[in-house]
């Protein structure tokens, strides 16, 4: 009912519509959304640049339909890029690139709450820059088991001198991101999710009904599930920072080392939501920010 | 003095109502002439053959009708000359219309009628059409096109419109954007508020509030320079700017959201948790708010440089699945206490609603 805002950000004009639309049952409105959007955008925006980004939308609220828009939206602002991207059977689909300020708003307003970026950039698909496992906890499970076995993992990548750093989900899991950033080569995507398939079968063995690796949800229950296929080339991952679609704006979060240790141990549940994440970055500046240049190689597969 | 332009006569029936024709409507944009800085001359253009880059007499110019990407189709001034409508210097009133029948986006420009040489016809067919509230719809030709036309009276007066045709009117589904409106939902209540609102800003037309302060300003500024008065500070900004500042923007809409949340009890937490971090500077200007975001962004980009660089430091692997001591945990044990109750509602609550990415 309300006209457009349209408000300039570093030079850009973007439109804004609807800002007192509730989207979150809890209150949460859309300009709250783009407000966080703007105010995380510092830091945020590293870890999707050079990405094809896939926009999940909730034009209705997070208890309302949603869809995922891979295809970078047809009425974009002139300023917003693109990159070829991993499609269809017709060929490569066009996605938004989201590096600026102006882009971050411009998504909020889309009610683009959740991002998800692909491990690799849109430059080199074939080469991921990072290797995840994604913990999903099973029913009767939660993000406490999650953060045991993100430790456990590590405990296993020391052997092989890897370092992994955790990002909660933003909604029940946890995750965990193992740079890569090969100068040049690095793995293939398959050899990323072979590589994280091994690890999650070492993890059964050692976590003997605690975990698994097979996707059949009747596997799950009690267990935390290691997605290694979340390595492959059409996959993508929520974005740090980037909101969860809940009850309440949570975000995914990433998380020192002593806070998956508080979890494991049954003392943090490693629930943010916006506001403790613009605090949290003033307190710690980007967790992540290591993920994007530690160069680290995955050991060759033994003969 | 105003002067015509166009004369002629309305007809209908078997009554001819000699008439001239004058803009009611002067447009007032300010126009500049082109100039070179050096001396001041004016720029002139040429035409040039695009090609060639070459001068083009009158002579060798004709017209062309591109038909399809870089192909025209010539067409001989005497080609067009059968289809020329007649300047006929009548207007033929066909059918009189309601005034309301017509959509305004019909009316095109604005004219006065006036009576030329005798005014009693004029007078008794401007009281004709304005007791029976009646516009009169007809066709004339001026300056070798053809309009359509609504003459209305008011006030003893004729005021004709020309109307643009109807295929050339653009069909709302047409435009693409329109579609949306499809789709939303509006609960009585929100009618109700936005009607009230449209009520409380409800007045009478009056033009004269409105004034293109762009072209005043404009003028202003020229007047001063022609008149030798030093230009030292800028024309005020108008008062409210198109573009504006994004904090600025998000502000009101930010609070008014949180309040409606401190207003209802079980609410309240979310107020809590989302609150952004504030300056205390209250924010009552735009200025002042872009700065707070600004440096609010530098200053968590710093911080995040600064903690890379802690990081890099350290050794690099951590021993994982070792404790750590419990007095450095004392920050994250509170927070995460003052979380519990909202996490578990989270967990609760549509706990296999939100699947992972695809």
């Amino acid at each position: 009912m309300s006209a457009p805002t349209i408000v300039e950000i570093d030079g850009r004009e973007v439109r804004l519509t609807n800002l007192d639309k509730v989207l979150y049952p809890s209150g949460f409105t859309k300009a709250e959304v783009i407000d966080y959007h703007v105010r995380v955008a510092p830091v945020a925006v590293q870890h999707l640049a050079g990405r094809c980004i896939t926009f999940r939308r909730f034009p209705n609220g997070t208890d309302q339909d949603s869809f995922f828009e891979k295809r970078c939206n047809a009425h974009r602002p002139e300023w917003v890029p693109v990159a070829l991207g991993p499609g269809d059977r017709r060929g490569g689909i066009e996605y938004c690139r989201v590096e600026d300020t102006a882009t971050m708003a411009w998504a909020a307003n889309l009610a683009a709450l959740e991002l998800h970026a692909p491990m690799a950039l849109a430059a080199d698909l074939d080469t991921p820059r990072i290797l995840v496992f994604d913990y999903d906890p099973g029913p009767k499970t939660s993000i406490v088991e999650c953060c045991q076995v993100a430790i456990a993992t590590q405990a296993v990548l020391d052997a092989v001198g890897l370092r992994g750093w955790c990002k909660t989900s933003g909604s029940k899991g946890l995750q965990m991101y193992v740079p890569l950033n090969a100068a040049h080569g690095g793995p293939t995507h398959q050899g990323a999710a072979d590589f994280a398939l091994a690890v999650g079968q070492v993890l059964e063995r050692q976590l003997d009904g605690k975990v698994t690796t097979v996707m059949a949800k009747v596997e799950r229950p009690g267990k935390i599930f290691v997605d290694w296929g979340q390595n492959a080339l059409h996959k993508t991952t929520i974005a740090p920072y980037s909101l969860r679609a809940r009850d309440r704006p949570t975000v995914s979060t990433p998380v020192t080392w002593d806070e998956v240790d508080d979890c494991a141990g049954g003392r943090a549940p490693l629930v943010f939501e916006a506001g403790d994440v613009l605090q949290r970055i003033e307190q710690h500046g980007d967790l992540f920010a290591d993920v994007l240049v530690v160069e680290q190689e995955l050991p060759s597969p033994r003969t | 003095m105003a002067r015509p332009v166009w004369s002629g006569t309305i007809s209908f029936g078997l009554v001819a109502i000699p008439v001239k024709l004058f803009h009611a409507v002067r447009k007032k944009s300010v126009s500049f002439n082109q100039l070179d800085e050096r001396n001041l001359a004016r720029i002139r253009y040429r035409k040039v053959n695009a090609e060639t880059g070459e001068e083009v007499t009158e002579g060798h110019i004709v017209k062309g009708y591109e038909v399809a990407k870089g192909r025209y189709v010539v067409v001989d001034p005497d080609e067009l000359e059968p289809f020329m409508p007649v300047a006929t210097k009548t207007i033929d009133l066909e059918e009189f219309v309601d005034l309301d029948e017509i959509d305004p986006v019909y009316f095109d420009t604005a004219y006065h009628l006036a009576p030329d040489a005798n005014a009693k016809p004029y007078a008794l067919l401007a009281r004709a059409m304005e007791s029976s509230g009646k516009v009169g719809i007809g066709r004339f030709v001026m300056r070798n096109k053809q309009y359509t036309a609504a003459i209305r009276a008011e006030e003893g007066r004729m005021v004709m419109s020309s109307l643009a045709y109807a295929d050339e009117v653009i069909d709302p589904a047409d435009i693409e954007e329109l579609a949306a409106l499809d789709e939303v939902e509006v609960s009585d209540k929100e009618v109700l508020m936005a009607e009230s609102l449209v009520a409380s800003l409800s007045a009478g037309f009056e033009p004269e509030k409105y004034h293109d302060e762009y072209r005043e300003q404009v003028m202003t500024l020229i007047q001063m320079k022609a008149d030798g008065e030093e230009i030292t500070a800028p024309i005020e900004e108008s008062e409210a700017p198109k573009v504006i500042d994004i904090m600025a923007a998000l502000e009101a809409s930010v609070a008014a959201a949180k309040a409606s949340r401190s207003h209802h009890p079980a609410k309240k937490a979310a107020a809590r948790l989302t609150s952004v971090p504030d300056d205390g500077d209250g924010g009552a200007t735009p200025v002042s708010s872009k700065k707070v975001a600004k440096m609010s962004a530098k200053k968590a980009a710093k911080k995040a440089a600064a903690k890379q660089r802690e990081a890099a430091r350290k050794p690099a692997a951590k021993k994982s699945g070792a404790q750590k001591s419990a007095a450095k945990k004392s920050a994250v044990k509170k927070s995460s206490a003052k979380k519990a109750p909202a996490k578990k509602r989270a967990a609760k609550k549509k706990a296999a609603a939100v699947k992972k990415s695809a």
